[in-house]
């Protein structure tokens, strides 16, 4: 860690560590609204996202490398966020899952309602869509994939 | 004895051995578990239905960041894995693959796995003690007390083995079971079907299901996985860890298993022993069986409460062993 983050790695390391985080996607759940069910619904048996690596084992964020904000964040949920959202260790990436997560969607004139997590939180990739279907998270784990495996990991951890 | 300048060797090939299993378990486990809940599990890591995804499972951690809480106690926090992962490279040294094919091979083989397995204790306590977490703490508690509870009956049905076959020495234990590549090793070809209702099966086969039934508690899988029963106590003593210390007790959890499979194959099912097939391979079946059980069974069953799980072992378990220990020296006093 303390290397990775100073030091540019050869080639073919970089892409051998960066395809091991590709396919080792432990995946903190942060289901809030309508979006968790579409979420729970991706991880069952018709969509399967464990395809691609993705495990939604475990429960405590300290072991968890994408976090996925799935539903409408009200201004009272977003400490919550950003705690948990800390206490995931680096390289970490966040999936915001549904329009409200977005931009707040179709309360965005709500006096509640938060204008999108990524006022809050880095986001890596965006899921549109109100709720968004099953297949709509498989593109972005897709998307999210094909980021992680051209990334510098060394560019990463300097940014955040 | 072995000669000195073989030690290393020994020892890389353990390590290797530790590694490969727990990968290939790993593997299995996601594979089986994706199976249970009618999906297909791990496609793409790998190209070839997800046979990279361990390899992944592997190379991800030591890249993430090693976070140590700042309330912790920084120095036993920190070395807790390890000394988690220990015990389970040792239980791996005695464990005799085939005839002579064996780490080191000692007479006490079997005092010593259920000796050195117990040690994993200390590290989920010294884990849940450290992180200075309320859920790891209860998760840790919980841990130990059952460790304490389970290790009774392990021993017991242990025990109802090495009085059966007068040694502790894991080989010879193989040796003594008398008929090859029936899976029911203690009937005694020539006691017929008397033999069998009257002789020492029925005490082996309560032992057998005390060893299982304890060995699930023993490497807290489902159904006795209260100390990190994610819906009361997040990931119960290992909540506060991240990245490679996280994968250590991850690994040393799967090593037990692996260790107890062979283990149960060793002392109930003839060990190496078997027809056609060399004895490694059928080795390495018995306990494949073993290991496919034990996912099998944590995959498919609920959890119990806490207190169910205290009163089974004290309550049920234990004064069973007991009677088993009886029973077996009883019925091997009359048959002299």
């Amino acid at each position: 860690m303390a290397l990775l983050d100073q030091v540019e790695l050869p080639k073919p390391l970089k892409y051998t560590l960066n395809w091991g985080r590709k396919y080792s996607l432990w995946t903190l759940q942060f289901g809030l609204a309508c979006c968790a069910i579409e979420m729970a619904a991706s991880m069952m048996p018709r969509h399967d996202v464990m395809r691609f690596g993705v495990i939604p084992f475990p429960s405590s964020p300290r072991q968890a490398d994408v976090m996925i904000v799935a539903g409408t964040c009200v201004d009272k949920m977003i400490p919550s966020i950003i705690r948990v959202w800390e206490q995931m260790p680096e390289p970490k990436y966040c999936i915001s899952f549904g329009s409200c997560s977005n931009s707040g969607g179709p309360y965005w004139d709500s006096y509640s309602v938060a204008k999108g997590i990524d006022q809050y939180i880095p986001c890596d990739v965006y899921v549109p869509g109100c709720p968004p279907r099953p297949e709509a998270l498989l593109d972005a784990i897709m998307k999210l994939q094909d980021k992680i495996q051209h990334e510098s990991l060394k560019e990463r951890l300097s940014v955040s | 004895m072995t000669h000195w300048a073989l030690i290393p060797i020994q020892s890389v090939v353990i390590l290797v051995a530790v590694l490969l299993s727990t990968g290939v378990l790993l593997y299995a486990l996601l594979k089986i578990h994706s199976r249970i809940m009618n999906r297909v599990g791990p496609m793409y890591a790998g190209r070839f239905h997800g046979v990279g995804q361990p390899i992944a499972e592997f190379l991800k951690p030591i890249q993430k960041e090693d976070i140590v809480p700042t309330l912790a106690d920084a120095p036993v926090f920190k070395i807790a894995p390890l000394i988690a992962l220990i015990p389970a490279f040792l239980v791996f040294a005695v464990i005799p693959i085939a005839p002579g094919l064996v780490g080191a091979n000692i007479d006490l083989g079997l005092f010593y796995v259920l000796a050195i397995s117990a040690l994993s204790a200390i590290a989920i306590v010294m884990a849940a003690y450290a992180s200075a977490s309320k859920f790891t703490l209860v998760g840790g508690l919980r841990a130990v007390g059952q460790i304490i509870a389970y290790e009774l009956p392990i021993v017991l049905g242990a025990v109802t083995i090495a009085m059966i076959a007068e040694t502790l020495s894991l080989s010879k234990i193989v040796d003594a079971q008398s008929f090859p590549f029936v899976v029911w090793p203690y009937w005694g070809p020539h006691h017929g079907i008397a033999g069998w209702i009257f002789g020492l099966v029925p005490w082996g086969a309560i032992a057998f299901g005390m060893f299982m039934l304890a060995s699930f508690a023993e490497v807290m899988w489902n159904p006795f996985d209260m100390p990190a029963a994610e819906s009361e106590i997040i990931t119960g003593p290992y909540t506060e860890y991240s990245g490679m210390r996280f994968i250590f007790f991850y690994m040393s959890e799967f090593a037990h298993v692996v260790a107890l499979s062979a283990i149960a194959s060793l002392l109930f099912f003839g060990g190496w022993r078997g027809p056609i097939l060399p004895p490694v391979l059928w080795f390495l079946i018995k306990v494949s069986v073993f290991g496919v059980f034990f996912i099998w069974v944590r995959f498919t069953m609920p959890r119990l409460r806490e207190d169910q799980l205290q009163k089974l072992a004290w309550k049920l378990l234990i004064p069973l062993g007991l009677l088993t220990v009886l029973g077996v020296a009883i019925t091997k006093v009359i048959n002299k």
